[in-house]
């Protein structure tokens, strides 16, 4: 309750920077500041690491969720005449550069192994001043960032555990779930290109990649002031039965011929073959949807450090405590 | 906030240049980083100087560290072996033996966590002291003989010139402190990556690796075998940090090697990050370790408890590992706390054995004869 009130605080003082009352950050008199909130939950609940969940004919009695991040690009603001006007991502050093922001909704605990304390539910930028009555974006990652070294990248392109490698760059949506199946307990979804060319994984490829996988959600009636964007993980598996899974690997990994990957496609609104949207739109997805603000529980953002400050050559610390 | 860091680290360059003048010592540049490396992490309590790193590593080498001058951090950590020492467990000075197999330290710069399982242990420093002063087991054996090791030390005309270069500043320099920070600073300055997978990813030779060695480097990387998905990074393990990090990513994994009681649990002494945290959900996990030269840093896991990389693979290959017989008797296979990446796989032979071929392509056979790394007490 308590972070859905600073949010609330938050989301008013975004809102009446974007009616122009606060220049600070304005490039110019018509660009406004904005904040996009998102969450992530599982149907009413919030999502997050180290919670049981269970969900109606999932197929398993429960599951927990052990990672939970994807990538957006592409933000455009749709106006009242259906114009889209491109949301300028404020450039900053962990989570939002270029025009790639990370949402990440795991924070390192409970079975979120490969993940790290911090959260980002939110994105900042500036856009044209203007009536805007929709939102439409990307979850994924262009072809020209798709495939650089992700030990060099610009962040949030650096973070190792959404990426593959030169050949198949990033994952785009990385979803792991452990479920009670004692059998095959790992369910683990990670959405990127396939079809990608190049003489060996540790080559980027000179074309783009057969099959982008590149999920474009578009709300054209989204209510500024009211309604967030929902990632709902209880929509998304609704026609996901997680006990039928197969090793090799266990959920699915956007192999085009692997057997979960055909339900799990669909429910990102994806064609599996083509990896194209489905019905040219993704509309059918089942990933995100949009709700009112006051039915959803936000997560707070949780910065990090690296816990080490960088130095590569300071000055002696003689009155230092060492170790 | 990069841009205030790069900013900072701006000034504290500048500075440090200025400080350098006036006290004589000599910035480290890294200016030998691998093609393809990013820049290490440096704490800024002890910015690395070559005057440091030269006297680390005269202090890695010398018996006389240890409080029955047997013993160096050389003894279980030995060039040749990629610093490591070829033992299932490392065995102190007074001939105990630790309950851990000796890591690698070559690109310990880029660590996340130090040891095999201790989350908050972020720097070498802190590391460093555990094997010093360490008495559940003895390693180095110095608590007790502090005295002794110093005066050691400092009767050594060679210290006390090493000391005097390294902090011209300091009236007495010759501390524990410092004899910490500049073995930590000769352990970072152990940065490797010529191996044949380097020299074909990032140096441009097409014909660096073999046939199969290239078939196993798609293997690793595939959905299939699953490796890279703890074992990522161009340092080969998740556990990696660098001037390009924007989060602290330092996870830990427990593979299925154990499970005493069906419920999971790990050999007392040895139950990973379980025993720093209390939580449950922490039983069994440890560190990925790089795979960097794993070829030659044999037996493996954290307990040395699998000889080969033959036997690694069947391991992983069956999801976990069932001793049927003994007093770790428990199929580690349904460990409830295994990663899910290891959830086993079928493999040819051949396949099994171009993934072997890959890993061997990650020793970089100049790292253990390098000048650099090597006994400086040799040369005297």
């Amino acid at each position: 309750m308590k972070s859905f009130f600073a949010f609330l605080v938050l989301f008013v003082l975004s809102i009446s920077i974007v009616f122009g009352q606060d220049s600070d950050m304005a490039m110019d008199d018509e660009m406004s500041h904005m904040t996009l909130q998102f969450a992530a939950v599982v149907g009413d609940e919030m999502l997050m690491c180290g919670q049981d969940y269970t969900i109606e004919n999932s197929g398993v009695d429960s599951f927990e969720v052990a990672d939970f991040r994807f990538f957006v690009t592409g933000i455009h603001l749709i106006t009242s005449d259906g114009e889209e006007v491109p949301f300028m991502l404020m450039q900053e050093d962990q989570w939002q550069q270029g025009n790639v922001v990370l949402l990440d909704f795991e924070n390192g605990e409970g079975r979120c192994e490969i993940g790290n304390s911090a959260i980002n539910a939110t994105v900042s930028g500036m856009v044209a001043e203007g009536d805007y009555v929709g939102i439409k974006f990307n979850m994924g990652v262009p072809f020209e960032l798709n495939h650089q070294d992700t030990t060099m990248a610009d962040a949030p392109l650096n973070i190792a555990a959404m990426w593959w490698n030169w050949q198949i760059g990033y994952k785009f949506a990385r979803i792991d779930l452990l479920t009670s199946n004692t059998d095959l307990a790992a369910y683990n979804i990670h959405l990127g290109s396939t079809g990608c060319t190049s003489p060996a994984s540790v080559i980027a490829p000179d074309e783009p990649c057969s099959r982008p996988n590149i999920v474009e959600v578009a709300f054209d009636e989204f209510d500024f002031e009211n309604e967030v964007i929902v990632a709902d993980l209880a929509g998304f598996l609704s026609g996901i039965d997680l006990s039928e899974n197969t090793p090799q690997p266990p959920g699915c990994q956007s192999g085009f011929d692997d057997p979960e990957c055909t339900a799990v496609f669909a429910s990102f609104g994806l064609d599996l073959e083509t990896g194209l949207c489905a019905d040219d739109s993704c509309a059918t997805q089942n990933f995100f949807t949009v709700r009112d603000i006051s039915e959803v529980p936000i997560p707070e953002d949780v910065e990090m450090d690296l816990g080490m400050e960088m130095d590569m050559g300071g000055s002696e610390d003689h009155d230092g405590h060492g170790n | 906030m990069l841009r205030k860091l790069t900013l900072g680290f701006i000034v504290i360059v500048f500075v440090s240049l200025i400080a350098y003048a006036q006290d004589g010592t000599t910035p480290y540049t890294w200016d030998q980083l691998p093609e393809g490396f990013p820049q290490p992490l440096v704490p800024a309590n002890n910015p690395m100087t070559v005057e440091k790193v030269a006297l680390g590593k005269h202090l890695f080498y010398d018996v006389r560290l240890s409080g029955n001058e047997t013993q160096s951090c050389a003894s279980c950590h030995q060039q040749e072996l990629a610093f490591t020492d070829a033992l299932e467990v490392s065995v102190g000075s007074t001939g105990e033996e630790t309950p851990r197999s000796s890591m690698s330290l070559v690109n310990v710069a880029y660590n996340s966590t130090f040891t095999w399982a201790h989350p908050s242990l972020q720097h070498i420093e802190q590391q460093i002291v555990i094997p010093m002063f360490g008495e559940f087991p003895v390693e180095m054996g110095i608590t007790g003989s502090e005295r002794d090791v110093l005066e050691r030390i400092s009767s050594d005309p060679i210290y006390q010139e090493l000391f005097a270069a390294a902090y011209p500043a300091q009236e007495n320099p010759i501390s524990f402190r410092n004899i910490t920070q500049a073995i930590a600073s000769f352990t970072r300055s152990i940065v490797s990556g010529n191996s044949p997978y380097d020299q074909f990813v990032y140096q441009g030779n097409a014909d660096a690796m073999s046939e199969s060695a290239l078939r196993g480097l798609e293997l690793f990387h595939s959905e299939q075998f699953e490796c890279f998905h703890c074992h990522g990074t161009f340092n080969f393990t998740m556990s990696t940090i660098h001037a390009n990090s924007s989060v602290r990513e330092a996870p830990f994994h427990n593979v299925g090697l154990f499970n005493l009681d069906g419920e999971g649990a790990y050999p007392m002494g040895n139950r990973g990050i379980y025993e720093i945290t209390g939580d449950p959900n922490d039983m069994g996990r440890f560190r990925a370790p790089s795979l960097r030269n794993v070829g030659i840093t044999a037996p493996y896991m954290h307990d040395g408890s699998i000889a080969t990389l033959e036997d690694v693979l069947f391991h992983y290959q069956s999801g976990g590992r069932n001793i049927e017989t003994g007093e770790f008797a428990g199929d580690g296979r349904s460990n409830p706390n295994k990663s899910g990446f290891v959830s086993g796989f079928e493999a040819t032979e051949q396949e099994i054995a171009d993934v072997i071929a890959f890993l061997e392509s990650l020793t970089d056979e100049s790292v253990l004869t390098d000048p650099r790394f090597s006994n400086p007490w040799q040369d005297n």
